[in-house]
C-alpha cells in the first residue's frame, strides 16, 4: 500500500513538471472593441490600430465578441503604400491590371502552389484552439463551402466566410485552404477594387479573416491575375 | 501483471492522453541576426536554416522591426556582430520587452564560427553576393556551407578546403583568390554570367514544378526556408534565357520576392500566355501583435547602383542622323542596347536599333548617331522617340529596362528635337597603345592634327585585369597641333601581362565637348614596355642629389671657415 502510494505520488509529480512548459495557446489577437450587438452593428474602432490593416473579428464579422480571430485589409492598388516593420521603406504597387486576382496570407513558405498540394482546410487541420467546439470556432465561422477557383487553383468544397463590408453582411470573402507538404495554413482573399470596406466609410481591395495565431507571422502574397 | 504496475501503467496512458489533447504549443526558438554585414546576416540565416530554426535579422535601429513581427511567445537567440551591429544591446532592450532570450552569441565572422564543417561547402567571392541568393536553398537541399572568400579570410577558408570532401566553387574570384583556392576545388560553377550561374544552380534541384524568382538586390527570409530553387532577374526585366529556362522545364508557378519587381512577375504571365501562375510576396503580418500587414523585411546587399538615362534626341533632317545622347549618371561603367522608334502619338514615322551593345563608362554623356528618314511634314512638336533600351553591367546581362520615371516597364519616351548638326572638321589620330608598367598606367597617343582643340572620351574593354574583364574609361581634351599620351590607371599582374592580345579602343571626339559624334574603334595588339622610371629608382635619384648638394655644402662651409682662420693668422 505504502509502495503504491508512493508510486503514484511521484508519478503524478512527474505529470504536473512535464505540464509546465507547455505554453497554452492565447487566442489574445487583435483588438476586441464592445459594442457589437445581435444586430450587428459596427462598433467605433480605434483608428490608430485599424488603419492599415488590424481590424476586430466584430468589424470585419460576425455579432459576436471573441478574440479567436483577426482580420487583415489592404489595397493591392498603386495608391497605397506600405512601411516595413522598422518605417523605414515605402513602395508602391506597380501593378495596374488586378481585378481577378487574389490575396493569400499563408501561415510558412509554400512549396508548391499547384492544386495537387492546396486543399480545402478542415477541422483537422486549424489551430486546435478554433478546432473545439463553441459558436466562434472554424466551422460556425467558415460555415459555407463552394468552389474557389482563382487564375490558377480550382478547388471545390472549401470553407469560406463572408466578411462584412459597411457594418452588414457583405461578399468580400475569405477562403480556408491547407498546403499538405507544408502543413501551412493559407486563408485567400478574393481582391475586388476599392469595395466598400467594413468600415461605414471607404474602400478597400480585399479583407481577409484568420485565426489570431500566437507564434505565426503571416506571409501575404499576391497572385496576378 | 502485479498492482503496482498496473497502477504506473493507467497513469502513464492517462499522461499520454492529455499529451494528445493538450492545446497547448511549445515556445518555438527563433534566430535574430543583429549585423550590418551581410555575410553575417546570410550566415546566421542560413545556419538557423540548416538547423531546421526559424530566423529573422535587423535592418535598421529600429527594435520595433522585430517586436512588431515576432510574438513574445518566442524564444530568442541572438546572433550578434562584435562592433557592427544595427541595435545595441539588444539582449537586454527584448529583455525589457519580455521576450525570452535563451542565448547570445557574439563574433567577428558569423561566415566562419558558425560553419559547421561537415566538409560539404559551397564557395563564391565577398565580390559576388548576388549569386548568393540563389545559392542559399541548393546549401541547404545538400546540407552544404557557403563559405564567402574576402582578403581577410583567404587563409582560414584555404585551411578549411584542404581538409573538405566536396567543394564547389561558384562564380568569378579574383587571381590571387584562385591561386589559393583552386586546388582545392571539386567543381567549378562558372559561366561568366551570373544569370546562367543562376540558371546552372536552378538545374541541380532537377525537375521543380515551382520556383522563386529574386532580382538579387537584398536577402529575405523566403530565399532561406524555401525548398524550390530561386533564380536571378533584373530589377525590372526578366532575360529571355532564364524565361527559356522556365517554360522549358516546366514550371507551372512563380513566386517573386518584393513587390518591386512585380512587374517580372507580369511579364511572365504575359510570355506564358497566363500559363505560369505568379504570385507576389509583398507583405508580412502577425495577427498577435497590432495585425498589421507590413512590407517584407530585406537586407540590402552591396551592388552597384545604376543610374542611366537619355538627356536629348536630335535629328538632323539635312544629313538623315538621329542622334540620341546617352548618360550614365552612375560611376560604373554599363551597357545598353536599343531600338527605338520616331512617333507621332501612335503612328510611327521612323526605326532603327543599335546593331550591338554600347559601353558606356560611368560619368559619360555618349551621343550615338542612327540613320533614319523622318519626312520633314511629319516632323511636328508631338514628335517623340520611344525607347526600348536594355541595361546592365555586363553586355550579356542587360537586365534593367529604361523606363519614364515613375513607370516599370518600357519605353522611354522623350520629345524629339530638331538640329542642324553642321560640319566638326575636328581630326584625331591614335598613335599607339601602350601599357607602362612602371607607371601601372594604359597610354594612349594620340595626334590632333586639326585647327581646333578636340574633347574625346578613350575606352578600353575587356582588358584582363587581376584575371577579371575590365573596362577603362577617360575624359580629356587635346589642343591643336598637339600630340600627347592620355594615361590611365590600371595595374596588370604578370599573368594579365600574357593573357591579354589586344586593347579594344574606342574613341568618340568633337570640337563641342556637348557633340562629340565622331568616334575611332579599333583592336589595337597590346603591348607593354618598362616605361617611366619605377619610384624606387626615383627616390633613389634623388636621395642621390640631395647627399651630393649636402656634401657641396660641407665643402664650401669648411672652405670658407679655412679663410677666416687664414685672415686671423695675417692679422
Amino acid at each position: 500500500m505504502k509502495n503504491y502510494l508512493s508510486i503514484t505520488f511521484a508519478l503524478s509529480i512527474i505529470a504536473v513538471m512535464l505540464f509546465i512548459p507547455f505554453v497554452m495557446a492565447v487566442p489574445g489577437g487583435a483588438n476586441v472593441t464592445e459594442g457589437a450587438s445581435e444586430t450587428g452593428v459596427v462598433t467605433a474602432v480605434d483608428t490608430a490600430s485599424t488603419e492599415g490593416g488590424n481590424v476586430t473579428f466584430t468589424d470585419i464579422y460576425s455579432k459576436q465578441l471573441t478574440s479567436k480571430w483577426a482580420g487583415f485589409f489592404g489595397n493591392v492598388s498603386g495608391s497605397i503604400v506600405l512601411g516595413d516593420a522598422s518605417s523605414n521603406t515605402f513602395f508602391q504597387w506597380t501593378i495596374t491590371d488586378f481585378d481577378n486576382s487574389v490575396v493569400y496570407a499563408a501561415s510558412g513558405s509554400i512549396s508548391n502552389w499547384a492544386g495537387a498540394n492546396i486543399v480545402p482546410a478542415n477541422s483537422s487541420v486549424v489551430p486546435a484552439y478554433i478546432a473545439v467546439s463553441g459558436t466562434d470556432n472554424f466551422t460556425n465561422t467558415f460555415s459555407a463551402t463552394g468552389d474557389f477557383n482563382s487564375t490558377s487553383l480550382d478547388e471545390a468544397s472549401v470553407p469560406y466566410v463572408d466578411t462584412w463590408q459597411q457594418g452588414s453582411g457583405g461578399a468580400l470573402r475569405t477562403y480556408a485552404l491547407w498546403s499538405t507538404a507544408d502543413s501551412a495554413h493559407i486563408w485567400a482573399g478574393l481582391v475586388d477594387d476599392d469595395a466598400n470596406s467594413f468600415k461605414a466609410s471607404g474602400t478597400v481591395d480585399y479583407q481577409i479573416l484568420l485565426p489570431a495565431q500566437a507564434l505565426t507571422t503571416y506571409s501575404f502574397y499576391l497572385e496576378l491575375p | 501483471m502485479t498492482k503496482s504496475k498496473r497502477v504506473i501503467f493507467k497513469l502513464l496512458i492517462l499522461f499520454l492522453i492529455a499529451i494528445t489533447i493538450t492545446s497547448g504549443v511549445t515556445a518555438l526558438e527563433v534566430s535574430i541576426s543583429n549585423s550590418k554585414d551581410w555575410k553575417d546576416v546570410y550566415s546566421i540565416m542560413l545556419s538557423s536554416s540548416l538547423n531546421d530554426r526559424r530566423a529573422i535579422f535587423t535592418n535598421s535601429e529600429a527594435l520595433t522591426a522585430i517586436t512588431r513581427v515576432l510574438s513574445i511567445d518566442n524564444e530568442v537567440r541572438i546572433y550578434e556582430s562584435n562592433n557592427n551591429q544595427f541595435i545595441k544591446n539588444l539582449d537586454n532592450q527584448l529583455d525589457s520587452a519580455e521576450y525570452k532570450v535563451i542565448d547570445a552569441q557574439k563574433s567577428n565572422s558569423f561566415n566562419i564560427d558558425l560553419d559547421p564543417e561537415n566538409g560539404k561547402y559551397y564557395v563564391i567571392s565577398e565580390d559576388n553576393p548576388r549569386i548568393s541568393i540563389s545559392l542559399a536553398s541548393l546549401a541547404i537541399k545538400d546540407g552544404a556551407w557557403v563559405l564567402i572568400v574576402t582578403e581577410d579570410n583567404l587563409n582560414e577558408i584555404e585551411d578549411r578546403l584542404s581538409n573538405a570532401e566536396n567543394v564547389i566553387a561558384v562564380g568569378n574570384f579574383r587571381r590571387d583568390y584562385l591561386e589559393a583556392l583552386e586546388p582545392h576545388f571539386t567543381e567549378w560553377i562558372n559561366h561568366n554570367d551570373i544569370f546562367d550561374d543562376s540558371k546552372e544552380i536552378a538545374s541541380r534541384f532537377g525537375i521543380k514544378q515551382n520556383i522563386v524568382i529574386a532580382d538579387g538586390s537584398f536577402l529575405e527570409t523566403e530565399f532561406f526556408t524555401t525548398n524550390n530553387p530561386v533564380m536571378l532577374s533584373g530589377p525590372n526585366k526578366i532575360l529571355d534565357e532564364t524565361y527559356a529556362f522556365i517554360s522549358q522545364n516546366g514550371v507551372e508557378s512563380v513566386v517573386v520576392v518584393g513587390n518591386q519587381i512585380a512587374v517580372v512577375g507580369e511579364q511572365i504571365r504575359s510570355k506564358s500566355n497566363k500559363e505560369i501562375s505568379v504570385f507576389v510576396k509583398y507583405g508580412q503580418g502577425d495577427a498577435q501583435n497590432t495585425g498589421k500587414v507590413y512590407a517584407l523585411t530585406i537586407f540590402q546587399l552591396p551592388q552597384s547602383v545604376l543610374a542611366f538615362s537619355v538627356d536629348k534626341a536630335a535629328y538632323d533632317p539635312t544629313n538623315e542622323k538621329l542622334v540620341v545622347y546617352f548618360h550614365n549618371y552612375g560611376n560604373t561603367g554599363l551597357y545598353e542596347l536599343t531600338t527605338l522608334a520616331v512617333k507621332n502619338g501612335d503612328r510611327e514615322l521612323a526605326s532603327a536599333s543599335d546593331p550591338e551593345v554600347v559601353f558606356l563608362g560611368g560619368g559619360e554623356v555618349l551621343p550615338v548617331m542612327y540613320d533614319i528618314t523622318v519626312p520633314a511634314e511629319d516632323i511636328g512638336d508631338e514628335t517623340e522617340v520611344e525607347f526600348y533600351t536594355s541595361f546592365g553591367i555586363y553586355p550579356s546581362q542587360l537586365d534593367n529596362f529604361l523606363t519614364m520615371e515613375n513607370e516599370y516597364g518600357p519605353p522611354f519616351r522623350i520629345k524629339m528635337d530638331v538640329e542642324d548638326l553642321g560640319n566638326d572638321p575636328s581630326v584625331l589620330n591614335v598613335l599607339d597603345v601602350t601599357y607602362y608598367k612602371n607607371l601601372k598606367r594604359a597610354g594612349i597617343t594620340l595626334q590632333n592634327n586639326g585647327t581646333n582643340t578636340v574633347y574625346y572620351s578613350a575606352k578600353i574593354q575587356n582588358l584582363i585585369v587581376n584575371g577579371l574583364e575590365t573596362n577603362l574609361f577617360k575624359e580629356d581634351k587635346i589642343a591643336a597641333g598637339q600630340t600627347r599620351i592620355s594615361y590611365i590607371p590600371v595595374s596588370l599582374d604578370k599573368i594579365d601581362l600574357e593573357e591579354n592580345s589586344f586593347f579594344e579602343l574606342t574613341l568618340t571626339y568633337g570640337q563641342d565637348e556637348e557633340k562629340m559624334i565622331k568616334s575611332i574603334k579599333e583592336d589595337v595588339p597590346f603591348k607593354a614596355i618598362a616605361g617611366g622610371l619605377p619610384m624606387p629608382v626615383i627616390v633613389g635619384i634623388v636621395a642621390v642629389i640631395l647627399i651630393i648638394a649636402a656634401v657641396i655644402f660641407m665643402f664650401k662651409k669648411k672652405g670658407k671657415g679655412n679663410k677666416s682662420k687664414s685672415k686671423k693668422k695675417k692679422v
